[in-house]
């Protein structure tokens, strides 16, 4: 598996950011305090906000090096996002949505092989009854799933997930935090899942990187970070367990 | 409770105000008078002329407004919000300023005749001049209504649309507006109304020529100094289709409103 590697600094508003992460080979979780920067951080790897300096790559592609002159755009990166509310297109159906992924690359494919394709992308998640369904009718884990499909319809080379419970109920967050464990687990290509909460980052995430005032203040497994706290913030984190 | 009385009775006074005029009109109208009214010579005219030229400004107005909407929605500085400000200007100034400055950038001797007169191009006073004066008066009603309706859009949808591949056309057609289609629907029912009522700048820039440039207001003021019945007939046509409009306008907001309250 590729991994996904950055170092990026820039200021956006009032934070500077200025941090350097690797996915390794699977899941990486960026866990830190509100207003530490991991929303900024993860808009910075999509391309949607500039950083000053930095480099991106996911294994030998390329997506930014400022050194280099080197900018790839939002469009051309192939990385998945799942907004925290999700992001649906309310007017589309769930198949719809789904289709709407497909539609988006190059290789101009027919609508009913889009459509066959959208089926099994949805079969694959156990969405198939929802298909007809608008995001307003769908529960969050619902939503939850429905995003997922979409990010991965457009065979993205890297998955970026932002706060994935935090807009579900405490009732569907365990359920959905047991699925999204162990789909990520199987997933072929490298994550990153922004987080708050010890409880999400310990279960979703093969390693960790704690992110305080837009640095990485310590990165490691979560074992590593129970043995050595290098911050008062990351030893709160893991006794919050 | 002495207090909310007094407000709502303050309140009152103005609803009563606004309200005197219409139920004025509407009093003085007899339904024979109504029909007899709108069989005065000066009618069919304006009313054909005010429904092509109105149309054709909508049409102007939507299919460039969108994307000036669009664009003044995504776009940030300062030249971007001095264009806004632009923008929305005509809908300020009064209807004879705007009519004196069509004929200084249209007319004969205006800032474009040395282009326009040449060509055999003669804008002012002909059912062209009716359009442009209903567009420049009519414009920022729709494209304030579309600007802030592409501003309130969930943003999360837009940046996953980019993550995905689309390119800001499919973008724009696929998910902007489709997903402000109602908001665009209120402002265009708003823009269109108000290009129904414009008098000041299309008296000025296009004159009041039955049939070329006469349309229904200009037929009113026409009518008031021959035939009370008929001006009062049109007036009160007018009156209706004014609340028809903001009735669809309400129609729509509100079922907006309510699909927006669903997705939380």
């Amino acid at each position: 598996m590729n991994s996904l590697q950055a170092v990026v600094a820039g200021r956006i508003g009032a934070l500077y950011v200025d941090a350097q992460i690797d996915t390794g080979d699977g899941t990486l979780v960026i866990v830190g305090p509100n207003g530490a920067g991991k929303t900024t951080l993860l808009l910075m790897l999509l391309g949607i906000r500039r950083p000053h300096s930095g480099r991106i790559t996911v294994g030998e592609s390329k997506l930014l090096d400022t050194a280099a002159n080197l900018e790839v755009a939002v469009e051309n990166r192939r990385l998945g996002y799942v907004p925290q509310d999700y992001g649906l297109f309310p007017h589309l159906t769930v198949l719809e949505n789904v289709e709407f992924a497909l539609e988006c690359d190059s290789t101009g494919r027919q609508r009913k092989s889009r459509r066959i394709e959208a089926e099994a992308i949805l079969d694959h998640l156990d969405l198939m009854e929802l298909t007809a369904r608008q995001s307003s009718e769908l529960s969050g884990g619902e939503k939850q799933k429905v995003a997922l499909a979409r990010a991965l319809a457009a065979k993205p080379q890297a998955l970026l997930l932002d706060e994935p419970l935090g807009a579900l109920d405490v009732a569907a967050r365990h359920d959905v935090r047991l699925f999204l464990a162990a789909y990520l687990k199987k997933l072929d290509i490298p994550a990153i899942v922004v987080t708050h909460d010890p409880n999400e980052a310990r279960t979703l995430g093969d390693r960790l990187a704690v992110l305080e005032a837009g640095r990485i203040a310590q990165a490691g497994t979560w074992e590593e970070l129970c043995e050595q706290p290098a911050t008062t913030f990351v030893q709160q984190l893991v006794s919050r367990m | 409770m002495a207090g909310q009385s007094l407000l709502s009775a303050m309140g009152g006074v103005l609803v009563v105000f606004l309200i005197a005029p219409l139920l004025g009109l509407v009093t003085a109208t007899s339904f024979g008078d109504f029909v007899a009214g709108l069989r005065h010579p000066l009618v069919w005219p304006a009313l054909r002329l005010s429904l092509i030229t109105t149309s054709a400004s909508l049409l102007f107005v939507v299919v460039f407004g969108t994307p000036l909407s669009w664009t003044l929605a995504r776009a940030n500085g300062r030249f971007i919000r001095a264009v806004e400000v632009l923008t929305n200007l005509p809908a300020v100034i009064p209807p004879a300023v705007a009519g004196i400055a069509l004929l200084l950038a249209f007319g004969r001797r205006g800032l474009l005749a040395g282009w326009l007169y040449p060509r055999g191009w003669s804008v002012a006073f002909t059912t062209l001049a009716v359009i442009m004066a209903e567009i420049f008066i009519s414009a920022p009603f729709f494209v304030q209504a579309a600007t802030s309706a592409f501003r309130r859009l969930d943003g999360n949808c837009l940046v996953v649309a980019r993550t995905l591949g689309a390119s800001p056309l499919r973008i724009f057609f696929r998910i902007g507006l489709p997903m402000a289609t109602p908001s665009l629907l209120a402002g265009a029912a708003m823009s269109w109304a108000r290009a129904l009522g414009e008098f000041g700048a299309t008296l000025m820039f296009a004159g009041n020529f039955t049939g070329k440039t006469q349309t229904l207001p200009l037929a009113i003021y026409t009518a008031l100094e021959s035939n009370l019945c008929a001006a009062q007939a049109l007036s009160l046509l007018l009156v209706v289709v004014a609340f028809a409009v903001l009735l669809f306008v309400r129609v729509v907001l509100a079922r907006t409103t309510a699909d927006e309250m669903r997705e939380y």
